[in-house]
């Protein structure tokens, strides 16, 4: 890249863009490769389906990819945008510009890392391109500090970045007002996020603008209004898929798990591409007790998951124990081995895959082969105890309890509980395996004592603090966070003593490696925390200084 | 010729329940599209290499020019055909965004530079680079690479495309110095006309294009108010006059 031009100028060549082409078509990427050697181009690389595509991205840090839409059987130039930006191996000054036969395409409403920078209607002419690709470039040059603060995960400097950026010109100005009221919405100012996305609104009636606000009042809590803003998003265009996610959301938390699981049904049957909407379909359709729809959507999701990078055993281990409990311990069996084949080579993958094999056996009445998973999988997790997520632990806890290790069962239930204290899918999950197995009273107290150790853990913290006996309350973050790595809120509450310490006594280094993992630990899944975004921020502002 | 066809057509709703009396005609259609335009896309791309290569005074290069026109129309034809089959499906949803109108004029008028050199036409754009509206800007595109089109196509030896903001719309303008456009096609809204091989106002004209930006237009709303095309003759360059107006 020609690192001389100014920021703000339009480059007259494209001379020295280091381009990626991606069609299926060998003659489409001829006539394109031709094209930009003709606008001055000496370095195009070219790919012919998304995975390919992937490979070189990663391989190459491109200025520039002009990705067709449509390439065939495998990922579309979405899923390619997506995986790209989700491994980070695209630069974050790179333009994605995507190539389409129709003045339409789905759009994106939300995630701003999915969007491209430019969509270019097929055929064009050179000198289209040549403008296209100058203004995507151009544009994404002036945004570079914007990138690289949102690559960061550095909400809070991009905010401030968009307030001293907006004042150039009125393309750009209208552009961080959206970025502005994703960026509110990130961080869990919801405030902010809906003044952003009203006044947005009041300009003009933008989808990503009401988008933006349903999501506002859903985390508000104001669920029947976040329903109504989707439905009534969806009544003026069916193809706004993340829409259905959210309906879906929004019905959840209405506790209607039936209209919930029609909405993502709805956008299934529109495009059956994304794993996770196949993911979270199945998991409602459980709910639903519709174990029918739940296979469909599970199967559906380990398919899709071989084109992306968003698969997980989470598919594969939820397929195995509907399957299971259907009866059909064989085909559960089927599945895992496939599990196996896919995640071999990926330990904490593989202890759980072991361990719902090993169940599956159990229920076949395959006893030395039960016997063998289930030994694989401790085996395995021998060596990687303390990174093992609640959630393979409590495959791993089912697989003992059903091979009558009733002792190492309940021990491994007992991590789950101590790290997911406030995680209501792991109670849930280790509740119906307490029930499951008859110790409902031992996984009470388990339950409660948890709960416990956690309220005095935290007013020791308090209490250390006040007294100021800052040394001892570190040491007690320290143990409790290193022996919970999966406890949000005690690796929340350890780096906030950390903080504290250091802003103190100064920069300590043997501290500073432990307080990024801790804050990394307590990144929260689902919705924005503000508590963790706070802590973030004072992170920041002390590195910082 | 009764009115009836024309009133059908006009309405969505009705227009796709004829789409889907065929069997899966929904599915067919797009994707036959798609095949074509592709294969456009390669003719085109293969005319401008050959018509690169030829020199400037080439007696060849007339009728390439010809060729690529047409496949220009028919190409562009094809998407306003994926774009109504869209919005008949109730699936079209506006990308509305802020863009520099200018923009949109000049990439307009580069699409069709081809054959605006190759037939010796002087095109101009008017408009202030720091003139900024809300609109989609690839339906916008189809609609001003109509009318140029049919500027290109009437118009003795000058075109101008131009932009002016009022206080609550934009106006864009294609202007040429031909004939015109007859009375009957001044006389009646583009909607209510039927986009009917009969309607065309000019033979080899069906009328979809107008029909077309007529939507497009309308599509285009802001609170109460919504876009609309003009046809007039005597415009600035003394010929027929396209506009979109959106608010």
């Amino acid at each position: 890249m020609n690192l001389a031009t100014p920021a703000n100028a339009m480059p007259d060549s494209l001379k020295g863009l280091q381009i990626l082409v991606v069609d299926d078509m060998q003659h489409m990427r001829a006539s394109m490769r031709h094209m930009l050697r003709d606008l001055g181009s000496d370095d195009v690389d070219a790919a012919a389906d998304g995975d390919e595509a992937i490979r070189m991205i990663a391989a190459k840090p491109y200025d520039v990819v002009l990705c067709d839409y449509n390439l065939g059987d495998g990922k579309d130039g979405q899923q390619v945008l997506e995986e790209a930006r989700h491994r980070k191996a695209l630069p974050v000054a790179s333009a994605f510009v995507m190539v389409t036969a129709e003045s339409h395409m789905p759009m994106v409403l939300g995630a701003l890392e999915y969007q491209p920078d430019e969509y270019l209607v097929k055929p064009f002419v050179k000198g289209v391109l040549h403008q296209r690709l100058s203004r995507a470039v151009q544009r994404k040059r002036q945004l570079r500090p914007l990138g690289a603060a949102l690559a960061d995960g550095d909400n809070g400097r991009a905010l401030a970045l968009c307030d001293s950026l907006s004042q150039t010109d009125p393309k750009q100005a209208h552009e961080l007002l959206r970025i502005k009221g994703e960026l509110c919405l990130a961080i869990g100012d919801l405030d902010r996020a809906a003044a952003q996305f009203e006044k947005a609104l009041a300009i003009r009636d933008f989808a990503w603008a009401r988008f933006g606000l349903g999501r506002v009042r859903l985390q508000q809590g104001q669920f029947l209004e976040a329903q109504m803003i989707f439905e009534e998003l969806l009544a003026g265009n069916r193809h706004y898929l993340e829409v259905y996610d959210w309906l879906a959301r929004a019905h959840e938390a209405q506790d209607q798990a039936a209209a919930a699981q029609k909405a993502l049904q709805a956008a299934v049957a529109l495009s059956p591409k994304s794993v996770r909407r196949q993911r979270h379909l199945g998991e409602i359709a459980l709910k639903n007790a519709d174990a029918e729809a739940a296979a469909l959507a599970f199967r559906s999701a380990i398919e899709q998951g071989r084109n992306s990078c968003f698969g997980s055993t989470s598919e594969y281990v939820q397929l195995a124990e509907v399957l299971i409990e259907q009866g059909s311990p064989a085909k559960a069996l089927a599945v895992m081995r496939d599990g196996r084949k896919t995640f071999a080579g990926k330990p904490l993958e593989e202890v759980q895959l072991a361990a719902v094999q090993a169940t599956a056996y159990h229920r076949q009445g395959s006893a030395a082969e039960a016997r063998r998973a289930l030994d694989e999988a401790l085996a395995i997790r021998a060596g990687h105890a303390d990174e093992l997520p609640p959630a393979a632990v409590t495959s791993l806890a089912r697989g003992c309890l059903a091979l009558d290790k009733r002792d190492a069962g309940l021990d491994l239930l007992r991590t789950a509980v101590r790290n997911g204290h406030d995680d209501p899918e792991v109670l849930a999950r280790a509740q119906a395996l307490f029930k499951e197995f008859g110790a409902e009273q031992e996984g009470a107290t388990m339950i409660e004592e948890a709960r416990l150790e956690m309220v005095k853990l935290n007013n020791l913290g308090v209490e250390l603090a006040r007294t100021n006996r800052m040394a001892e309350a570190v040491a007690q973050f320290i143990k409790a966070a290193d022996g919970l790595p999966f406890n949000r809120a005690v690796n929340l509450n350890a780096a906030k003593i950390l903080l504290t310490h250091m802003r103190q006594n100064g920069r300590d280094g043997k501290y500073m490696f432990r307080l990024r993992q801790y804050i990394e630990r307590a990144r929260p899944e689902g919705a924005p925390s503000a508590d963790y975004e706070n802590v973030l921020k004072a992170y920041r502002e002390f590195v910082a200084r | 010729m009764n009115s009836s066809p024309a009133r059908q057509s006009a309405h969505p709703g009705e227009a796709a329940g004829s789409l889907r009396a065929g069997v899966r005609l929904d599915d067919i259609l797009p994707a036959a599209i798609h095949d074509a335009k592709n294969s456009l896309g390669v003719v085109l791309s293969r005319l401008d290499e050959v018509s690169g290569h030829c020199p400037g005074g080439d007696p060849r290069l007339p009728a390439l020019l010809d060729a690529r026109y047409e496949i220009q129309r028919i190409n562009a034809n094809l998407v306003r055909m994926l774009t109504l089959h869209k919005f008949h499906q109730q699936g079209y949803g506006l990308d509305i965004s802020l863009h520099a109108v200018a923009d949109l004029l000049h990439e307009t008028v580069l699409t069709h530079k081809a054959v605006i050199d190759g037939r010796g036409i002087a095109v101009e754009v008017v408009c202030a680079d720091d003139l900024h509206w809300y609109f989609d800007y690839n339906l916008l595109l189809g609609v001003l690479g109509n009318a140029l089109n049919n500027a290109i196509r009437y118009t003795h030896s000058r075109v101008r495309l131009s932009a002016q903001a009022g206080a609550e719309a934009v106006a864009i303008l294609a202007e040429d110095d031909g004939p015109g456009f007859p009375e009957s096609m001044l006389a009646h809204p583009a909607v209510t006309r039927a986009p009917h091989a009969e309607h065309g106002f000019i033979s080899g004209n069906t009328g979809l294009g107008l029909y077309f930006s007529e939507l497009v237009a309308q599509m285009h709303r802001n609170r109460e108010r919504c876009g609309h095309i003009s046809l007039q003759n005597a415009g600035s360059l003394g010929g027929g006059c396209f506009g979109i107006h959106l608010p």
